[in-house]
């Protein structure tokens, strides 16, 4: 059990976006280490893994090769050490089944990224603000 | 005939035949009745003349015995006389009872039954006279002589009783005659009567066996109508079953490409949204971070770029939202259009502080509409009606019901459009102005035809260049 303070897992398949995520993360001060999972086998790997990590928050893409992000969830969901994990979706889907798919699944927020960045960097840091400086996470054994 | 006249016809048929027929019998065994009664009576008539004859045989028998006797004196010369002297009262009874109806010929046989009397009583004495041997036998034959006066009296008698007879033999005969005539027509007419009757009922039964045989006919005929029809129904089941099948097949290819093109779209909101927002953001990267080594041309490229990107962004999510009006459930409710309109009217104005837009929303409309898709569709309209009058100095957009077209209308007082190109307003991506005086995506008035149709209503358009446009639209 390594130390995970304010360790942000992103989950995302597109480096670009990984690029511009971190990027817009920094933008808005936010000096979290960010993990970053290819894909959805990679990220439960790193969660319920031999060696799992701790993270404040993940940010999950919907759209993952291999495992996708709903499976993901759901497995992050029935992982007793995951359980209570902050876990926020961030797509470009807004479909009404995706979205309602995820909160079935206990998401705890679910973003719709923007196209534009200057809104997605601003969405960014509203969500670094919320889930690493004033959500009160639950323990982390 | 129809069956109803013929539970009627035949038992009444057959009545009138029982009633001719027993009629029939009855006159027929009338009339034979009497001819065998005037036959009795003529029959009765000889035997009356025959027991004339009888008498006078007897009397004759006794007068001849009587005499023999005499001349003779020999006793089996009585033996006649003795026997027809028993015989003639019985005999003369009998003729009394033959004609007990006839008073003439009572009173003849008393007259005779009195000569018989007299004459028997002379023949008595004569005989007594020759047994006594007190005359001789011409004597007595003398005293008895006067027999022939008895005689002759007698016969007088007889041929009286049988002139009476004979009478009425004739009469009788004739009666026979007429009797056994009126038998013979009696017997006549019944016969043909019946043979009438016969001849009607058979024509009727033929007749009734040849509507049978029709009858039949047309029962074979119908059967075989009901098979063709029952063919026909086979058919009809069996192309039902086919287009059934056919229809399952095309509802689940139907689904299919449905769940296609939810595919599709959902790819389309997903992976076309990723590489703008790449786009975007590098673009961005660019002129944040690298503004030193590019000049003010190349940041109006990098502007020009993300611009772009936002179009493509616009252009997805209206696309989006066309398929979602399609694929979305319809649940109608009661809608305050007033309401709605009032609020999509306010957001409007909050867009365009400046701007000094004006309103005009009717009051007190109500709907039968899903409201979700009922505001899309009112907010591309009021959204077209405020775009396209942004570039006049009084812009007003109205909305309301139209007593006359029975519909509600959105109204405004802007650019308008040629009533040419009005086949091609509700096409996506059919727009009838350039980018350089309005921006838009044309698939606004796509999504609200195709909301209008979600409701089975109507949208229709009125307009000229530069006079504004009307829209109309009914909702099912």
């Amino acid at each position: 059990m390594r130390d995970s303070t304010k360790l942000i897992l992103l989950v995302e398949d597109d480096p670009d976006h990984e690029l511009l995520t971190i990027r817009a993360l920094k933008k808005s001060n936010i000096a979290n280490e960010v993990r970053v999972a290819r894909d959805g086998e990679e990220a439960i790997e790193l969660l319920c893994g031999s060696n799992p990590i701790r993270p404040q928050v993940v940010l999950l893409d919907l759209k993952l090769p291999k495992v996708d992000g709903h499976e993901v969830l759901r497995r992050i969901r029935n992982c007793t050490t995951t359980k209570l994990l902050p876990v926020v979706v961030l797509t470009s889907s807004d479909e009404e089944r995706d979205v309602v798919r995820s909160y079935q699944l206990g998401v705890n927020s679910y973003i719709r990224k923007p196209v534009n960045f200057i809104d997605f960097a601003e969405a960014t840091r509203q969500l670094g603000l919320y889930w690493l400086v004033l959500n009160e996470c639950p323990p982390l054994n | 005939m129809k069956p109803k006249t013929n539970r009627v016809f035949v038992p009444s048929l057959l009545l009138l035949a029982f009633g001719i027929v027993g009629l029939n019998t009855w006159l027929a065994f009338r009339s034979i009745n009497s001819l065998v009664r005037s036959e009795a009576w003529v029959d009765h008539t000889w035997q009356a003349i025959d027991q004339v004859e009888r008498i006078m045989s007897s009397a004759k028998d006794a007068e001849t015995g009587n005499r023999g006797y005499l001349i003779t004196g020999d006793q089996k010369y009585l033996a006649p006389y003795l026997s027809a002297r028993q015989e003639l009262p019985a005999e003369l009874k009998h003729f009394q009872e033959l004609t007990a109806d006839n008073p003439s010929q009572q009173a003849h046989v008393h007259e005779m039954d009195a000569a018989i009397g007299r004459r028997l009583n002379l023949l008595q004495q004569g005989i007594d006279l020759r047994r006594s041997g007190s005359v001789d036998s011409g004597h007595a034959l003398i005293l008895s002589g006067t027999g022939k006066l008895e005689m002759d009296n007698l016969r007088r008698i007889a041929d009286q009783m049988e002139g009476v007879e004979h009478g009425l033999l004739i009469e009788r005969t004739a009666v026979a005659k007429s009797s056994s005539r009126q038998a013979r027509y009696t017997l006549a007419l019944a016969s043909c009567l019946d043979f009438l009757l016969i001849v009607v009922m058979l024509r009727y039964f033929v007749r009734e066996r040849h509507m049978r045989v029709a009858l039949e006919r047309d029962a074979e005929r119908l059967a075989v109508a009901r098979a063709e029809a029952e063919e026909r129904a086979d058919e009809v089941r069996s192309l039902n079953a086919t287009l059934e099948d056919r229809v399952k097949r095309r509802t689940a290819e139907l689904e299919t490409t449905n769940r296609e093109l939810e595919a599709f779209s959902y790819s389309v909101s997903h992976d076309l949204r990723a590489p703008l927002r790449t786009i975007d953001g590098f673009s961005l990267a660019l002129e944040e971070d690298y503004a030193t080594l590019v000049d003010d041309v190349g940041r109006d490229y990098i502007r020009r770029v993300r611009n772009g990107v936002q179009r493509m962004g616009q252009l997805i999510d209206a696309l989006l939202q066309l398929s979602r009006i399609t694929r979305a459930d319809l649940s109608r409710e009661d809608v305050d259009l007033s309401q709605m309109a009032e609020s999509i009217a306010s957001e409007f104005k909050d867009q365009n502080p400046a701007g000094n837009l004006t309103f005009n929303i009717e009051s007190g409309l109500h709907v039968h509409a899903d409201p979700r898709l009922l505001r899309i569709a009112l907010e591309n309209l009021f959204g077209n009606a405020v775009k396209f009058s942004s570039k006049i100095a009084g812009p007003t957009v109205e909305f309301g019901w139209d007593p006359d077209q029975k519909a509600w209308f959105v109204r405004d007082n802007g650019a308008g459009f040629d009533m040419f190109y009005s086949d091609k307003l509700f096409n996506a991506f059919n727009r009838l102005h350039g980018d350089k005086d309005f921006t838009g995506s044309g698939i606004g008035l796509a999504t609200v035809a195709r909301v209008i149709h979600r409701h089975q209503g109507r949208i229709w358009a009125k307009s000229s260049v530069n006079h504004g446009a009307t829209f109309w639209f009914t909702l099912g």
